[in-house]
């Protein structure tokens, strides 16, 4: 089964998805996350841990209730920009994973025989399920996803990656 | 540009690990008061895994314009079916993941760095093409008057010379402006385009084409295969130094160039019976022999849309995306026709709130009235991205 990443609150969700699997590949945590909003000067806005949880629990995908119901713009500009700070900082490990990824497809290997794969796809699997899914999606298969968003982290890994992002949400938003 | 350039090195190069883009170029005068530098012509070269890409700007923006829908669409997918990405070049182009990543940002920090100078309408430059072989016909009979005057001894030495710098110089004058793709060769496989369902393309055009002429010709990227070509070449076509096209969109009076666009493509149509098909392919020959093109059938597509002017403002009423969007899908749909038939079509389509409301046939050579019928239908049926009012004007060639 496809897991719909976009609705039908697309613009929370995502970015709560591009950041956990942020986590699942570099293994950044939220002061990692903060660390990154001070240097971009938006302390103002994702100040103290309890704040990010906040905004990243807008998500409508999250099971736990507790987190805002409204994301504004100021807030889902200042996620955008962290979220491809983060990934500039760690397109090195980005971009590995991709070429393992792009191996193992070209010698139809499966891709849990890399290591750095392997892990990524287990964290990714444990992140959600944690957070997101719902009893009855425990035993789905949540690969593609964890793929899918490996390949997008990857794009938004350029200096231009901000821009990428911002776009596709809002396209995602139309 | 001319491929003399190529004796000097690049202007600029953007090497990754996987691509490297080499640009030369012509700046304009108008570059001392400007920045970035503006550039009037330019030659790239490409090397991306083990394919080699080089042509001109027009093939560059060209490229850039597939390679920055492609990505929008990739990020913008629900799911990804697969790593390796088929670019819908003239030959398909498969590049992995990281190969496309690569391009991607080259081709953006190229964008940053230098600003395209409109090109002029291509009529004026056939007028300013004519005007300078004329006046390098002049000059060259001046100055073979004046080594009749020379002495003998002198005139040896002097025509061998100056005859060896003139061809030269002819050569390069009547080379055309820009580099006209070669095939060297070309695969009779029909090209399918992917089964993949295309979203209406996003309007939002890198500003790399925003800043160049609205019209993405037809022109095709050469490729160059890293690899051999197999030994008997099924194929050989060779084009000449004016672009096939003949037949422009009509220039667009707009102060925004973004607003309008114009795109055209080729679609090799799908295999007819063995028999037939080798008369095709000699009808194709005779058709084409002026141009010594040998390609068994083709099909280009152009259309020209032209929105109401409210539409222009709007976000998802594009001309760019639509003339993208209905070249696409008409070489989608009419493409894999197999009817053997030749000839050309202008249809004038009228659209209102993103319906299409009318199909008319302004002119047509086709004699088919089946196919003409299916056109009808291939148009009616098109999704058109956003809810655009405005006319297309749509010319089919099939040969």
């Amino acid at each position: 089964m496809t897991i719909k990443l976009w609705q039908p609150y697309p613009i929370k969700a995502h970015l709560d998805l591009v950041l956990l699997a942020l986590e699942a590949l570099t293994g950044v945590g939220s002061d990692g996350m903060l660390q990154a909003a001070q240097s971009l000067g938006l302390q103002d806005l994702l100040g103290d841990r309890v704040t990010l949880w906040r905004l990243r629990q807008s998500s409508p995908l999250r099971k736990s209730k507790g987190g805002r119901k409204r994301l504004e713009l100021d807030e889902a500009r200042a996620l955008v920009l962290v979220s491809c700070k983060l990934a500039q900082q760690h397109e090195l490990a980005i971009r590995q994973a991709i070429a393992y990824l792009e191996t193992c497809k070209n010698q139809k290997q499966a891709i849990h025989r890399s290591p750095v794969l392997a892990e990524y796809l287990e964290r990714f699997t444990e992140f959600y399920l944690e957070r997101i899914a719902s009893e009855t999606e425990q035993k789905q298969n949540y690969e593609n996803l964890a793929l899918k968003l490996l390949v997008d982290l990857l794009f938004y890994s350029a200096p231009t990656g901000s821009k990428r992002l911002w776009l596709v949400l809002l396209e995602q938003d139309l | 540009m001319k491929p003399l350039s190529l004796l000097f090195a690049p202007h600029r190069s953007y090497h990754s690990p996987t691509s490297e883009l080499d640009i030369w170029w012509q700046k304009s005068k108008l570059s001392n008061w400007v920045e970035p530098p503006l550039v009037k012509n330019l030659y790239f070269h490409l090397k991306l895994g083990k394919s080699r890409l080089e042509g001109d700007r027009t093939q560059l923006e060209q490229l850039s314009h597939i390679i920055y829908n492609y990505t929008q669409e990739l990020l913008t997918s629900e799911e990804i079916r697969s790593f390796s990405h088929e670019l819908m070049l003239e030959k398909p182009l498969e590049v992995g993941t990281l190969e496309l990543f690569d391009l991607l940002n080259s081709l953006e920090e190229l964008e940053q760095d230098l600003a395209l100078l409109p090109l002029l309408p291509e009529v004026t430059k056939v007028k300013n093409d004519f005007l300078l072989k004329k006046q390098i016909y002049t000059q060259s009979q001046q100055v073979l008057q004046f080594l009749q005057n020379l002495p003998a001894w002198v005139k040896v030495g002097t025509t061998v010379t100056i005859g060896i710098g003139l061809s030269f110089g002819m050569m390069q004058l009547l080379m055309p402006s820009r580099i006209v793709p070669v095939i060297i060769s070309q695969e009779t496989k029909p090209i399918i385009p992917k089964s993949k369902s295309i979203k209406p393309l996003p309007q939002r055009i890198p500003s790399f084409l925003g800043k160049s002429s609205s019209a993405i010709s037809s022109s095709s990227i050469r490729i160059v295969p890293s690899t051999p070509p197999p030994p008997i070449p099924k194929v050989i076509a060779t084009v000449p130094p004016k672009v096939p096209e003949i037949e422009l969109p009509e220039p667009v009076p707009t102060p925004n160039p973004k607003l309008f666009g114009d795109l055209r493509g080729e679609f090799k149509m799908a295999d007819q019976p063995r028999a037939e098909k080798s008369r095709e392919e000699e009808d194709a020959l005779k058709l084409n022999a002026a141009r010594q093109i040998t390609i068994p059938k083709t099909l280009v597509v152009t259309s020209n849309v032209q929105l109401d002017r409210t539409d222009q403002l709007e976000r998802r009423s594009n001309s760019v995306d639509l003339n993208f969007s209905l070249s696409q899908h008409i070489r989608n749909t009419v493409g894999k026709s197999d009817r053997a038939v030749k000839g050309e079509v202008e249809i004038a389509v009228n659209l209102i709130n993103g319906q299409v409301n009318d199909v008319q046939f302004d002119r047509s050579s086709l004699g088919d009235n089946a196919l003409e019928q299916s056109i009808t239908s291939a148009i009616s049926s098109w999704q058109v991205p956003g809810n655009p009012n405005g006319k297309a004007k749509l010319t089919i060639k099939i040969w």
